[in-house]
C-alpha cells in the first residue's frame, strides 16, 4: 500500500509540475492505463496530436499487451514501431523532457515508477495541402508550392532532386518557439566556404522567436539598411531545386512556405523559373521586358516630374501642347500630383491585398474609376499622371520576385523627390548614389552587381540572354561564385 | 544601434540640406508657360525700332490631336511687342503676356523683307546665343507685311507654324523650290564662311483677312487669305541682296546638288512635254586650265514621263533623242541661271569656295567669278517612260 501511495504521489508531483510548466493548459490530457497490473501514465496535448491514433493504437496496444509491436499508421504511408522499450529517464530531466515532448505533439508514456519515459510522435498533420503559390504563379512548369510543414517541403525537394548528395542540416532557432530551420545544399556543388558561412550565420542567430523566414533573413542578410534584398525567397520547390543545382544554399523554416536562397545578385532577380520552361528566344525577350519594366517602374514618374517642371524643351512640341492642355486648371504642381497619386495607388494596392477577394475586385474597380476618370474630370489631376502612375504600377509587378518589387517602390519615391527638387540633375545624382550603393552590396560574399561589377564577360550572356539548353555549361557554377573553392 | 543612429543623422542632415537646394525654385509648370510656335521680326530701317510678333499657342482651344477643336477660340494668339532692342523686347514681354514666354518650341521664324535688307545678324545672333532656343528651325522672309502673315490662320493644320513647317517639308522632298539648308544655323554657318544662302519667302494670298478662326475654318475657299510659300531671298553678309523666282530656285537647287525632284514643262522641237527631273548624282571639281581655274559641274538626272500628258516618244530612238534634247535644254537653262547670278555678282553656287579649296595655290585673284570658267555637264536618262494615253 505504501508503495502504491509512493507511486501515486510521484505521479501527482510530475503532473503538477507539468501543469505548472505549461500553465495548466486546457488541452492537456492525462490518462492512466493498466498494463499487466502496472499503471502507465499517458499524457499529450490534444490540440497537437492525432487522437484516434492514440486511442486506436497506443492505448489499445497498451491494454492488450502488444505494445512492443505496434503498427503506427502515419501521414504518408505506414511506419512500423518494432521496439518500444521505455528508456530510462533521469529524474531531473524527466520533467523537462516531458514538457518538450508534449509541446512538439508527442504522446508521453511514463512508467509506474516514474523512472522510465517513452515518447511517441503522434503529431496531427495540421497543415494545408499543396497548392500553387499565389505570389509566384506560372503559366508553364510545376504549380506545386511549399506548405507550412517543413517535412512536406523537404519531401517536395527530394522528389525533384533524387541525389544522395543533397544535404539537409537541421538547426533549432528561437528560445521561445524552438523553430526547426533547415540549411539545404548540394554537397558536391555548393562551395564549402558558402555552406560554412551560411551555417555560421544561422548558428549566430540569437532570438526568441522565428515565425517566418523573414526573421531569419534579417539576421543573415549582408546589409541591414538597403532597399534591395540580398536573399531571394520563394515558395516554389522547383526554384529551390534549380538554385541548389547552381551551387546556392537554401534556408527552410518550419511554419512558413517561404524558403530563402543565397547568394543572390541584382540581375538574378530578373530571371524567372519560367524562363527555363520556355523556348530560349521567348525567354530572352521576356527577360528584356523585365529589365525595361524595372527602369519604367523606377524612373518614369521622376522623369515625368523632371521634364514637365524643369526641362520642357526636351518634350516633342505636340506632346508639350497636349500636356499643357491637360494641366489647364489643375491646382497642384506636378510633383505633388505624382506623389499624391503614387500614395493613393499604394493605399489601394495595400488595401486590395488585405481585402477579401470579392471586395478587393470591387475596390480595384472603384480605385481605377476614382483615379482614372473622376479625378481627371474633377480637375484634381491631369490625365497624363494617371497614365504614368498606372504604367508604373503595372511595371513593377513584372519583376518575378515580390520583395524586389517593393524595393522598386521605395526607389521610385526617392527619385520623384529628387526630380522635384533638381530635375534631371537630381535624377542623375540619385542614379550615381544608387550605383555606388549597389556596387558596395554583397550577398554572402558575392558582389551584388556581378557580373557587371566586377565585370565578367562570360557571365553576361546569362544576364541578358537565356541561353538555349544544349549550349549551357553542364555544371553551371557562375564565374562570380567560383572564387569559392569547390568540393572535389 | 550606433550605426543606425549615424544613418539617421546622415538622413536628417540631407533632409535639412535639401532646404538650401535652390533649383526647385527654378521650376515652372507647363501650364505656366506661353508656348510660342512661331515668331516674326520686323525692323524699321529708319528708326531702328524692332517689332517682334509671337504666336502663342492657346491650350484651351484644343489645338492638339487630343482635344476637340473649339471654333470659338483662336488656336494661337499673336502678340506684338516693340522696342529699341531685342533684349528690351524680351523683358517687356510680360507686359502683355500673362505666362512665361517659352521659346524652345519655335517652329519657324519669319523676317520682314525690310528687316532682311537691313540685316539679320542681330536676329541670328539672338537665336544662337539663347540656350533654350532651337537654331534648327527654318527662317523665312516675308514678301509683304510680316504682321499680316503672323495674323493669318492656316487650314488643315490648326497651328500656322505647323502649316509652315509641313509645307516646307513637302516642298523640300517633292520639289526643287525649297532646299534643305534654310535653318537659322545654316544662315549662321554660311554667313560666317562668307557664303551666300537662299531662304524661302512667304507671302499672303490676297483676300479679306478673317479675324475669326471659326469663320475662316467654315469658308470653303482655301486660297482666300492664306499664305503661300514661293520664291527665294538671297542673303549675303547677313543682308538680303535680292530674290529668285521659283524657276530660278529649281536651277539653283540643281546646281547646288539638291536631291529633290521637280516636274518641269519643256519645249522640245516644238513639242511640249512635262518631265519629272530627279538628280541622282552630283559632283563638282576644279582644275587649272589655260591659266585660269575651271570648275566642272557634273550631274546626272533621272527623267520620268509619269506626269506627261502632252507628248510621248514613240520609239527608242525618239526617246534617246529626247533625252539628249532635254539634257541640252537643262544645260542651257543652268548656264543662263549661272550667268544671271554672275552678272549680279552673286556666288550662289560657291564657285569661289570650290576653287579656293581645291586649288589653294592658284588664287583666282581679285577678278573673282570673272576669272573662273564654269563647265556644266548634264546627263539625262529616262527611267520611267510610257503612258496609257498613247501607245509606246
Amino acid at each position: 500500500m505504501q508503495r502504491r501511495n509512493d507511486k501515486q504521489r510521484k505521479w501527482s508531483d510530475l503532473l503538477q509540475k507539468v501543469q505548472e510548466a505549461l500553465g495548466s493548459p486546457s488541452d492537456l490530457v492525462c490518462r492512466a492505463v493498466l498494463v499487466k497490473e502496472e499503471t502507465v501514465q499517458c499524457m499529450y496535448l490534444e490540440s497537437l496530436v492525432d487522437k484516434p491514433m492514440i486511442d486506436d493504437y497506443i492505448l489499445k496496444s497498451l491494454m492488450g499487451g502488444t505494445f512492443s509491436e505496434v503498427e503506427q499508421p502515419y501521414d504518408n504511408g505506414n511506419r512500423f514501431v518494432h521496439d518500444l522499450p521505455f528508456s530510462s529517464a533521469d529524474p531531473e530531466q524527466l520533467l523537462q523532457r516531458t514538457v518538450d515532448a508534449l509541446l512538439t505533439g508527442q504522446c508521453v508514456l511514463v512508467d509506474s515508477l516514474m523512472e522510465k519515459i517513452r515518447l511517441i510522435n503522434v503529431i496531427s498533420p495540421k497543415h494545408r495541402q499543396i497548392e500553387e503559390p499565389k505570389s509566384e504563379s506560372t503559366v508553364r512548369g510545376p504549380h506545386e508550392g511549399f506548405t507550412e510543414n517543413i517535412d512536406m517541403n523537404i519531401g517536395l525537394i527530394r522528389k525533384r532532386l533524387r541525389n544522395s548528395r543533397l544535404r539537409f542540416e537541421k538547426l533549432t532557432i528561437g528560445n521561445q518557439t524552438h523553430t526547426t530551420v533547415m540549411l539545404v545544399y548540394m554537397h558536391n556543388i555548393a562551395p564549402d566556404a558558402l555552406v560554412r558561412e551560411a551555417r555560421r550565420r544561422l548558428r549566430a542567430i540569437r532570438t526568441d522567436s522565428v515565425l517566418e523566414s523573414a526573421y531569419i533573413e534579417e539576421y543573415i542578410q549582408d546589409r541591414m539598411w538597403s532597399p534591395f534584398p540580398t536573399l531571394n525567397n520563394t515558395e516554389k520547390p522547383d526554384v529551390v531545386t534549380a538554385q541548389l543545382l547552381e551551387g546556392k544554399v537554401a534556408v527552410m523554416v518550419d511554419g512558413t512556405p517561404n524558403a530563402l536562397l543565397a547568394p543572390m545578385t541584382f540581375f538574378e532577380f530578373f530571371s524567372s523559373p519560367e524562363d527555363y520552361y520556355q523556348r530560349a528566344d521567348i525567354a530572352t525577350f521576356i527577360r528584356w521586358i523585365r529589365l525595361v519594366s524595372f527602369f519604367i517602374a523606377v524612373f518614369v514618374p521622376s522623369l515625368y516630374v523632371a521634364v514637365t517642371t524643369f526641362h520642357q524643351e526636351l518634350l516633342p512640341t505636340q506632346l508639350l501642347i497636349n500636356l499643357s492642355v491637360q494641366r489647364e486648371g489643375v491646382p497642384l504642381p506636378s510633383l505633388t500630383e505624382v506623389l499624391l497619386m503614387e500614395v493613393v495607388f499604394e493605399i489601394i494596392r495595400e488595401a486590395g491585398l488585405r481585402m477579401p477577394r470579392a471586395v478587393g475586385q470591387a475596390l480595384s474597380i472603384v480605385g481605377a474609376i476614382v483615379l482614372g476618370q473622376a479625378a481627371v474630370e474633377a480637375g484634381l489631376i491631369s490625365a497624363a499622371i494617371v497614365i504614368v502612375v498606372a504604367v508604373t504600377g503595372i511595371a513593377y509587378f513584372v519583376v518575378p520576385v515580390y520583395s524586389f518589387g517593393i524595393s522598386q517602390r521605395l526607389l521610385r519615391f526617392s527619385f520623384v523627390l529628387l526630380a522635384g527638387f533638381m530635375g534631371l540633375f537630381g535624377i542623375l545624382c540619385g542614379v550615381l548614389f544608387l550605383v555606388a550603393h549597389l556596387v558596395s552590396l554583397k550577398s554572402f560574399g558575392v558582389p551584388y552587381l556581378a557580373p557587371a561589377a566586377p565585370g565578367n564577360g562570360s557571365d553576361w550572356k546569362e544576364v541578358f540572354v537565356r541561353v538555349p539548353r544544349p549550349w549551357m555549361n553542364p555544371n553551371p557554377l557562375p564565374r562570380f561564385m567560383q572564387s569559392f573553392k569547390r568540393r572535389k | 544601434m550606433v550605426r543606425m543612429q549615424s544613418t539617421l543623422k546622415t538622413f536628417v542632415a540631407f533632409a535639412l540640406m535639401s532646404v538650401f537646394l535652390t533649383a526647385c525654385w527654378d521650376k515652372i509648370e507647363i501650364n505656366e508657360l506661353a508656348i510660342a510656335s512661331m515668331a516674326g521680326v520686323d525692323i524699321d530701317p529708319e528708326t531702328g525700332k524692332k517689332t517682334v510678333y509671337y504666336q502663342i499657342i492657346n491650350p484651351l482651344s484644343g489645338a492638339t490631336a487630343g482635344g476637340t477643336p473649339s471654333a470659338d477660340m483662336s488656336p494661337v494668339y499673336t502678340y506684338e511687342i516693340s522696342g529699341q532692342s531685342f533684349g528690351e523686347i524680351k523683358s517687356m514681354a510680360n507686359k502683355l503676356l500673362s505666362r512665361k514666354l517659352f521659346v524652345a518650341h519655335y517652329k519657324a521664324v519669319v523676317i520682314s523683307q525690310r528687316a532682311a535688307e537691313y540685316g539679320i545678324r542681330d536676329i541670328v545672333n539672338l537665336i544662337e546665343v539663347q540656350p533654350n532656343v532651337r537654331s534648327s528651325i527654318p527662317m523665312l522672309v516675308a514678301d509683304g507685311p510680316v504682321s499680316q502673315i503672323m495674323r493669318t490662320y492656316s487650314l488643315l493644320e490648326r497651328l500656322p507654324a505647323d502649316a509652315v513647317e509641313s509645307r516646307l517639308h513637302f516642298l523640300n522632298t517633292d520639289s526643287l523650290i525649297v532646299g534643305k539648308h534654310i535653318r537659322v544655323k545654316d544662315v549662321s554657318e554660311r554667313m560666317q564662311k562668307s557664303e551666300m544662302i537662299v531662304l524661302p519667302m512667304i507671302k499672303e494670298k490676297p483676300g479679306n483677312v478673317s479675324q475669326h478662326s471659326g469663320e475662316r475654318a467654315s469658308d470653303i475657299n482655301a486660297n482666300k487669305s492664306n499664305f503661300l510659300i514661293g520664291g527665294g531671298a538671297v542673303f549675303r553678309g547677313y543682308r538680303m541682296a535680292g530674290r529668285l523666282n521659283d524657276t530660278d530656285l529649281i536651277w539653283y537647287h540643281l546646281l547646288t546638288g539638291n536631291k529633290g525632284q521637280q516636274p518641269k514643262l519643256f519645249q522640245v522641237d516644238g513639242k511640249r512635254i512635262t518631265v519629272v527631273m530627279k538628280q541622282v548624282r552630283f559632283d563638282r571639281s576644279a582644275t587649272w586650265r589655260r591659266n585660269k581655274p575651271v570648275v566642272t559641274i557634273n550631274m546626272e538626272l533621272r527623267l520620268s514621263t509619269g506626269l506627261a500628258t502632252e507628248y510621248l516618244p514613240q520609239s527608242w530612238d525618239e526617246a534617246k533623242r529626247l533625252e539628249r534634247k532635254l539634257a541640252q535644254s537643262v544645260t542651257h537653262e543652268l548656264y543662263a541661271f549661272y550667268k544671271k547670278t554672275k552678272k549680279k555678282g552673286w556666288d550662289l553656287l560657291g564657285i569661289k569656295k570650290t576653287v579656293e579649296r581645291t586649288l589653294p595655290q592658284n588664287d583666282p585673284g581679285s577678278g573673282g567669278l570673272n576669272d573662273v570658267e564654269v563647265i556644266i555637264n548634264v546627263d539625262a536618262k529616262f527611267q520611267r517612260i510610257g503612258s496609257i494615253n498613247k501607245r509606246f
